[in-house]
């Protein structure tokens, strides 16, 4: 049963379930009802705004929380009532937490001394995951002659020495300025890949979960809103919350007037009929991407697979792989398109033609926890 | 409904809980040794004053009927009132100094100013006789100047001296901590707003250090209140404070319930001094307090 | 102009504040057996005589036990009860806070006489027990307030992240905690010492002829004589104290250098 225990020479990742967890304080919930798999050797991300829970969840895990509803397996066994420190996880903090009064080898000793691990595994050990996280050569430094990637990478070291089938970080590169966070980013991705443990990591960086994870969840008020790849996430969200914080977009809040044969819903927006293929729900608010969208002269009639609305440029900005158009629709609703950077440039104020696919885009329902709300 | 019992009963639970919680080991020889010697000895001492020779409210009845108790009372609160006020005036330009000198003469002036804790009250109060006695240089270099010869020891003002002097760190280290945080631009930018300094400094900078004004003057007044050894040696029986008196009911005497309802009257002036001014500058934090 | 008034301001209170300790030292070398300042004569005679005289011996050896022993206490005693209230939340926890510090905020002579009550029916009047207790007592706050700070300037997520590493409640303190609030508990229990070597009011009360520290006998001879040995011990008081605070400012610098 206890298989995770004891540090193990096969580097697999444990898989980690979280049935109905639900964390309180006092009538404020931190978490509520979280129901997530992750699969060995997965790279998860929790995303989120701050206050979503995501951190929260992850002090569940690593047992820093106690629960206050729910279960929470890790590698098959049940550890709600396992103290943090026989967990055997890894753990890394946004603020690194090294150990001051330790040499960069005494930090990435500490949790081998605590397992008593004799002192020649220990030196191989820690010198193999020196060489991953490529620290060679600042072994006798103490923490605070180190740079903060360093910083980083140590603390990456003593969380992987001893190789805990489950790596949770805590937003660890938050702290970094944005070239070294790329660099860092796709060195993580190598590290994953070679020791194959389980990642959960924490960031409210969108762009970093997309680079980063097998798999992303995002949180909002406590809850899981979605869980699923990057990819599924942008192009299928299933809130309204999940499609606005995630990426760009142009909300379109219409009418529903009737559902047609072949799953063509048909929403009435401003008196114009916009149609919308493969709904497999109803709903009220169109989601559709900018880069989805286009733009075309006003009485130019639409294709058959198209929709048209009419809509007046408001902003405009060349991004170099594209020009983005911020738009108004006839309700004042504010919208993003991005066309292709060779198209000749509409001036602000222009009136124009919204176009997009019926195949386009996504029909949601308001809800109480939209990032407006927020 | 249900759910609010349900809280509550969870509260009394965590509370219970909660208890158990305190019988920590790492408290449990710290919480004996306060117990042993410092609760029970106080509790003691309000036992005594009801109870000696006789229960019942004779201690306090005679104290308050005592025009001497009275007036040593009034001139206790008199002299820790003088004495904070001389500290505030004396520590204000001092912290003042501190706040803006360059690193090297701030360690300078803090390890001056700290040197009251670091030196026996013992050794001070020694220095004091040796400089305030009758024949002692003060007094020669009055008697140098055509001033002629004032009585310095065994007076009141030789106490508030001596006094002040031991106190001032407790004034100076608030002042300081507030000072510090100032930004100079404040009263740059009254300057270039049109005021006078004395404007600049009245309105601006001294409503900024009210926090440190308060907390240090608190803090010299509760100390000074239960000063005996300098009140001892440099004043006079004469002009006694309410520690001397307890010594000599207790000491002297051996009139245990007078003493203790002495004792039991100053800790009470001392906790609504503090609970009074606690209230009035809710949040202000007091420096470290000790002494003697 | 302003600024030449304020420095000369400041310039007359620091003699004021150092004056007399010069005034002590000059005392203590003066050939008269009085207080006499300045002095007519220097001599090393009251020195000698402090060496010379069991009576002072005993009373510095036996304020050095007292000091030490009481330090001692107060150090473990108060580090413990520190780190347990810091790592935990309970209800009452600020009650308690409380009451750790209480023996600074209560008159010096309140709990004397309360002690010398309690100690007169013990039997524990001019005993070294009675003082240890009593000055451990009184040192404890010191303790709390100085490893309570160290505690407050160290990071929390230090202990979590040793827990997740594998340490458990015992080894956190252990290896972390204690390792980096050192400093604090050193300035602690130096407070404790220099503030038993000095106390002098409760001392005072629970002393008998037997067990005299070095403060009472001095207060006992400047309220009896004008004998210039008090200003000899003063000054080696002083140089005790003084010594240990240069000794743990030097021990400070040196832990975060590192």
């Amino acid at each position: 049963m206890n298989t995770h225990h004891t540090p193990s020479r096969n580097r697999r990742g444990a898989a980690i379930e979280l049935e109905g967890v639900t964390k309180t304080y006092g009538d404020l919930y931190a978490a509520r009802d979280i129901d997530l798999k992750i699969e060995p050797g997965e790279f998860v991300t929790f995303l989120g705004p701050s206050g979503s829970g995501k951190t929260t969840t992850l002090n569940l895990i690593a047992g820093f929380t106690s629960l206050t509803k729910g279960e929470i397996r890790i590698a098959n066994s049940q550890v709600q009532d396992t103290p943090p420190h026989k967990r055997n996880l890894g753990m890394v903090f946004q603020s690194y937490a090294l150990f001051p009064h330790m040499t960069v080898w005494q930090n990435i000793a500490f949790p081998l001394r605590q397992r008593r691990i004799d002192r020649a595994s220990q030196a191989d050990q820690i010198a193999e995951v020196v060489r991953l996280v490529d620290l060679g050569g600042l072994e006798n430094r103490y923490p605070h002659e180190l740079s903060g990637g360093q910083q980083q990478r140590v603390a990456i070291a003593r969380a992987l020495v001893y190789r805990p089938n489950v790596l949770l970080l805590d937003e660890p590169l938050g702290a970094l300025d944005k070239k070294l966070r790329e660099s860092l980013q796709s060195e993580l991705r190598k590290i994953h890949t070679n020791v194959g443990s389980t990642f959960v990591f924490v960031t409210h960086d969108q762009e970093e979960a997309l680079s980063l994870s097998d798999r992303i969840a995002i949180f909002n008020r406590g809850r899981v809103e979605q869980v699923g790849t990057g990819r599924e996430l942008y192009e299928r969200p299933q809130t309204l919350f999940v499609g606005t914080f995630l990426g760009d977009s142009t909300i379109i809040h219409g009418t529903p007037t009737k559902r047609q044969n072949d799953n063509v819903a048909v929403l009435s927006f401003c008196g114009v009929q916009v149609r919308v293929a493969n709904a497999t729900r109803m709903g009220s608010m169109l989601l559709v991407r900018p880069e989805r969208l286009d733009l075309a002269p006003r009485g130019e009639a639409a294709a058959a697979d198209e929709n048209r609305i009419p809509v007046t440029v408001t902003g405009r900005a060349y991004l170099g792989s594209d020009w983005k158009y911020e738009i108004e629709l006839a309700d004042g609703t504010q919208g993003a398109v991005r066309l292709p950077p060779d198209r000749a440039p509409y001036d602000l104020g222009t009136e124009l033609s919204l176009a997009w696919k019926v195949t386009s885009g996504v029909l949601l329902e308001p809800d109480e926890t939209s990032a407006e709300t927020q | 409904m249900t759910s609010t019992t349900l809280t509550q009963r969870g509260r009394a639970a965590s509370a219970a809980r909660n208890l158990v919680r305190v019988a920590k080991p790492g408290l449990l020889p710290g919480l004996l040794l306060l117990v042993l010697f410092f609760l029970y000895p106080l509790a003691e001492m309000i036992r005594i004053s009801f109870a000696d020779p006789q229960l019942g409210l004779q201690n306090y009845s005679w104290f308050f009927s005592s025009e001497v108790n009275v007036a040593v009372t009034l001139r206790t609160f008199w002299t820790a009132f003088a004495v904070a006020l001389i500290c505030l005036l004396i520590a204000y330009p001092y912290a003042y100094v501190m706040s803006t000198a360059g690193p090297r003469l701030r360690t300078i002036l803090l390890a001056v100013v700290l040197t009251p804790l670091w030196t026996s009250l013992m050794v001070r109060t020694l220095a004091w006789i040796v400089l305030l006695q009758d024949s002692g240089i003060i007094n020669d270099a009055l008697e140098a100047l055509h001033v002629g010869r004032v009585p310095l020891i065994r007076t009141t003002t030789g106490v508030i001296i001596g006094m002040s002097q031991m106190l001032l760190p407790f004034m100076v280290l608030p002042l300081y901590s507030v000072m510090s945080k100032i930004d100079p631009k404040y009263l740059q930018a009254a300057a270039a707003l049109g005021a006078r300094p004395l404007t600049a400094f009245f309105k601006v900078y001294l409503p900024m250090t009210k926090a440190g004004v308060f907390a240090g003057s608190l803090t010299v007044f509760v100390l000074g209140l239960g000063f005996y050894i300098i009140p001892a040696l440099l004043g006079s029986p004469r002009n006694t404070m309410l520690s001397a008196l307890i010594q000599q009911q207790v000491g002297g005497l051996l009139q245990w319930g007078r003493g203790s309802a002495m004792g039991v009257i100053l800790l009470v002036s001392t906790i609504l001094v503090l609970a009074i001014c606690l209230r009035l500058t809710k949040g202000v934090r007091l420096g470290n307090v000790g002494g003697a | 102009m302003f600024r030449v008034f304020l420095y000369g301001l400041v310039a007359l209170i620091a003699i004021w504040l150092i004056a007399p300790l010069f005034v002590v030292v000059v005392t203590s070398f003066n050939a008269d057996a009085s207080y006499n300042f300045p002095p007519t004569e220097l001599s090393l005679r009251w020195y000698a005589n402090f060496f010379g005289d069991a009576g002072w011996r005993r009373s510095f050896w036996d304020s050095v036990t007292v000091a030490f022993a009481s330090a001692l206490l107060a150090t473990v005693v108060g580090a413990m009860a520190a780190i347990t209230l810091h790592r935990s939340t309970f209800f009452g926890r600020q009650a308690i806070s409380g009451l750790f510090i209480g023996p600074a905020m209560v008159p010096g002579i309140l709990l004397a006489i309360g002690l010398y009550a309690l100690f007169t029916r013990l039997g524990l009047l001019g005993t070294l027990q009675g003082f240890i207790f009593a000055h451990a007592v009184v040192a404890l706050p010191l303790v709390v307030i100085n490893v309570g700070a160290a505690l407050q300037t160290l990071d929390p997520k230090l202990e979590v992240a040793a827990a997740s590493l594998g340490a458990g409640k015992i080894n956190v303190v252990r290896q972390i905690t204690l390792p980096l609030i050192l400093p604090g508990i050193i300035a602690g229990s130096v407070f404790a010492f220099v503030h038993s070597f000095d106390e002098i009011i409760i001392s005072l009360f629970i002393q008998s002829p037997y067990l005299q520290t070095l403060p009472v006998k001095m207060y006992q001879s400047v309220t009896h004589d004008s004998d210039p040995t008090v200003a000899a011990v003063a000054v080696l008081m002083m140089l005790i104290s003084i010594g240990l605070a240069a000794c743990t400012m030097l021990f400070q610098p040196r832990r975060t250098r590192k």
